[in-house]
């Protein structure tokens, strides 16, 4: 075990392959951080590069895109307000507040320290139970991932602040936009008779539309009010080192349980960094002595989103690496490029190439310290971005926006799937209805019908969703995140009414 | 990379000049920019490597370079359809596979191969029924008389109006099953059914030695007999009896080809084709698709692919009889 790793270690740390770490992790942070651009965009652009590459360079230069892209939501998430991937949406609830108050530069290196100890978390688990965890994560048939999917969907009620029947609603509504296209039986639903409309909508231009397109129109109505206070607003982004290491310390128990919650979501087929992040997020508010300070920006919330979803990274690998499963986009890609390179994953790997799973381990490891150097060193330069004027940010930041909707699937109608949703996510942020359970509609709905009707044709009977444990607990949570949410409401409503 | 740049800018102004003149002057500088090869499927998947792994080569032989895309959505008709309504002048190509004629046959578009100029045929991939370790089952030819004890319980895996689905249809009615005795559950991709069948969930699904030959080798699944005439080769492959010698007359394989736009002039066509034939020659290159992609290099081209599709069609339409979309 010691041995190839550290036969592993040394691959990686030639310096051709550290080279080929430090490119890739810029280019993932770089990804990550601008809106659209998210960290499957960052690997197709990688992937076709590794094939004129040796394995272990390859495969170093796809993890290190993988490590650098969770890590790179931080800046645009913290500085402009809009999520730069799906799985970054909570870090803009107590992030964007933090660096409104002036504190710009404690919001970004809370982010990156959480993502770093997120990364070296799962890395832990993958080396110590990847195989157990693996072999567990088979439990999770399409009854368990229908019950979790539910309780994911429940958990917007807790985080809607209040709005419960509005988050309730814009999560209905983000199911049925999943439901456009073909159906899981190739049957044409809702398409208008326009081809385009086959596909359905890709969750990234959705997602781009309603966060980015929105809040940019947003920006442009405040324009001229800004016009006047633009001077004073330069913020502050120098990065408070001590302050840092004390806010994470004093959150050693939210960190560890969110890194391990990023771990095993990412290990679970099926889901993903968003869940991870609404899952994390939320039991860090559940647990925590003062929820209501949730989403004004404290330090518990960033480190609760970015030190899961980095987690994540880690905990994809496990499917992937020990049974040769894929579980998410990104993972499917990184596959492809070991088989190319004429590894197939699956358990005989471990056997035949540990020095490779020792190089993935290692570059995770190497990749989350170059990480974290690139983030302290750039992410001042990188936090400029807000300072450049809005009348030439807004639509620079849009035109991003659009090439990364197209770039994905070189569609054009993404582009129009983009604007569209940036129109109904601006009405309906006008109309306070919370954009979160939206998103998450979109991003969980189409799984949710797979896995619910697959679990019907196996057995036809509802009540296994009941008698299975698994799937039991999880619905069992769902209620009781219900119920607590809205204990929590009522009792955050009397604490407002008693200081009035 | 910094060649291809100035080879592309000089192939760009060349094209721009050249835009001007009669057509037909054109057609012996046939290919003068980089080629698209639009692949209708996700990065990573079999299909976008091999033919990536294919273009690779060929690329050598053309001058210029074949420039990948991939295009995915909608059952792979996203990216043929922006082929088939693209210029037919040989620099926009297809890289599909037998889901172009299923496409038409389920009802999701109105065009088949007919759309198309059929370039050549590349690989084919024949698929195998698999299952776990412990399942009763040994061969493909037990499969009728299991479901006959065990009515209305087996489960057979599939994705909808894909091969997989087509190849089910076409064995039941090789072994006389009816398949209202049987259940299918859809699954949207290869891996997910895997997942499942490791999982026990399912009883049986197809593979092929693309995905699966490791999984044969260290024992987590065991193939049933591989639909095809001979026995595959390789060492966790060539034990796997074939369904002729089971007695089962079924042959089953994905055939991966390229496509042009209809229209695209015959001689641009011929090059393309002399290159992708050339390149299916490259030693290096056979290994690769037969024991890391599990796939034979088949090249076939002009009126004899012209001929394969049709009758590709043909049988595919035959089975669709029995299936309801």
């Amino acid at each position: 075990m010691a041995d190839f790793f550290l036969h592993a270690f040394a691959l990686v740390s030639s310096p051709s392959v550290l080279l080929l770490i430090v490119i890739g992790v810029l280019f993932g942070i770089i990804g990550g951080s601008v809106p659209g651009f998210t960290v499957t965009m960052a690997i197709l652009v990688v992937f076709p590069f590794t094939f004129a590459m040796d394995p272990v360079s390859g495969v170093s230069l796809m993890v290190s895109v993988f490590v650098g892209g969770y890590s790179g939501g931080i800046v645009s998430g913290v500085m402009l307000g809009i999520p730069g991937t799906p799985s970054s949406i909570t870090t803009v609830y107590d992030g964007y507040p933090m660096a409104l108050r002036g504190e710009p530069g404690r919001a970004l290196g809370i982010g990156v320290a959480a993502s770093f100890i997120g990364t070296v978390i799962s890395v832990a688990v993958l080396v110590f139970f990847g195989p157990l965890l693996a072999s567990f994560s088979m439990n999770f048939r399409p009854w368990e991932i229908s019950a979790l999917i539910i309780f994911a969907l429940t958990l917007v009620a807790g985080l809607s602040n209040g709005a419960l029947l509005k988050g309730m609603l814009a999560a209905a509504l983000g199911l049925l936009i999943t439901t456009v296209g073909y159906d899981r039986n190739s049957n044409l639903r809702f398409d208008f008779d326009l081809p385009v409309m086959s596909s359905g909508f890709e969750i990234l231009p959705v997602m781009i539309g309603i966060f980015a397109f929105s809040q940019l129109m947003d920006n442009i109505e405040k324009l001229r009010e800004e016009k006047r206070t633009r001077s004073e607003a330069v913020p502050d982004i120098s990065i408070p080192y001590g302050r840092i290491i004390r806010d994470i310390a004093s959150q050693k128990t939210n960190t560890i349980r969110s890194s391990l919650i990023g771990s095993l979501i990412g290990a679970l087929p099926g889901t993903g960094g968003t869940v991870a992040n609404f899952i994390s997020y939320d039991q860090a508010k559940k647990f925590s002595r003062h929820p209501e300070r949730f989403g004004t920006g404290i330090p518990d919330g960033i480190i609760a989103s970015e030190a899961s979803n980095s987690a994540v990274a880690g905990g994809a690998f496990v499917p992937t690496l020990a049974l040769g499963i894929p579980g998410d986009l990104p993972m499917a890609i990184m596959m492809g490029v070991l088989i190319l390179h004429g590894i197939t994953p699956g358990p005989l790997m471990f056997e035949q190439n540990p020095v490779l799973v020792g190089a993935i381990y290692a570059s995770l490891l190497v990749g989350a310290v170059v990480m974290v150097l690139c983030q302290l060193l750039l992410v001042r330069w990188f936090a400029r971005i807000a300072l450049i004027p809005q009348q030439i940010l807004v639509p620079a930041v849009l035109m991003l926006c659009a090439i990364g909707a197209y770039a994905l699937n070189n569609n054009l109608f993404d582009i129009w799937v983009l604007f569209g949703f940036g129109i109904v996510g601006y009405l309906l942020w006008k109309a306070e209805v919370p954009l979160t359970p939206l998103i998450l509609g979109v991003v969980l709905g189409n799984n949710l019908e797979q896995q619910l009707f697959r679990a019907l044709d196996l057995d036809g009977n509802w009540l296994t969703f009941l008698t299975r444990p698994l799937s039991a607990t999880f619905l069992a949570l769902a209620v009781i995140s219900v119920i607590f949410s809205l204990y929590q409401n009522r009792k955050i409503q009397q604490k407002a009414a008693l200081n009035q | 990379m910094k060649l291809n740049i100035s080879k592309t800018l000089v192939g760009c102004s060349i094209a721009l000049c050249a835009s001007v003149l009669p057509f037909t002057a054109m057609a012996d500088d046939y290919p003068n920019q980089d080629i698209r090869l639009i692949i209708p499927y996700g990065a990573g998947g079999p299909t976008d490597v091999i033919f990536r792994k294919i273009a690779r080569e060929a690329e050598k032989e053309l001058g210029v370079s074949i420039v990948p895309v991939n295009m995915s959505g909608a059952g792979a008709t996203l990216g043929s359809r922006h082929v088939k309504d693209a210029e037919p002048d040989g620099y926009t190509i297809l890289g599909g596979h037998d889901n172009i004629a299923l496409s038409k046959i389920a009802g999701m578009v109105d065009y088949s191969y007919e759309a198309f100029e059929p370039v050549s045929r590349v690989t084919q991939t024949f698929n195998m029924p698999t299952t776990y370790p412990e399942h009763p089952v040994q061969d493909a030819s037990e499969i009728p008389q299991y479901i006959e004890d065990h009515p209305g319980e087996v489960k057979f895996s599939m994705i909808p109006t894909s091969t997989d689905h087509f190849f089910w249809m076409q064995m039941f009615d090789a072994m006389g099953i009816d398949p209202a005795d049987v259940k299918l559950i859809s699954y949207p991709d290869t891996t997910e059914q895997m997942a499942a069948l490791m999982a026990k969930e399912i009883d049986f699904t197809i593979t092929n030695a693309a995905c699966c030959a490791s999984f044969y080798e260290d024992g987590t699944f065991r193939p049933l007999g591989v639909a095809h005439s001979e026995r595959l080769s390789g060492s966790a492959l060539e034990d796997i009896k074939t369904f002729h010698e089971m007695g089962v007359d079924m042959e089953s394989a994905t055939s991966r080809g390229i496509f042009a736009p209809k229209g695209t002039p015959q001689e641009r066509i011929d090059i393309l084709a002399d290159a992708f034939e050339t390149a299916l020659e490259n030693e290096e290159l056979r290994t690769t698709l037969i024991n890391e992609l599990g796939s034979e290099p088949s090249f076939l081209a002009g009126q004899a692919y012209q001929d394969f599709l049709t009758e590709n069609e043909a049988n595919l339409t035959k089975v669709s009889k029995n299936i309801e979309f």
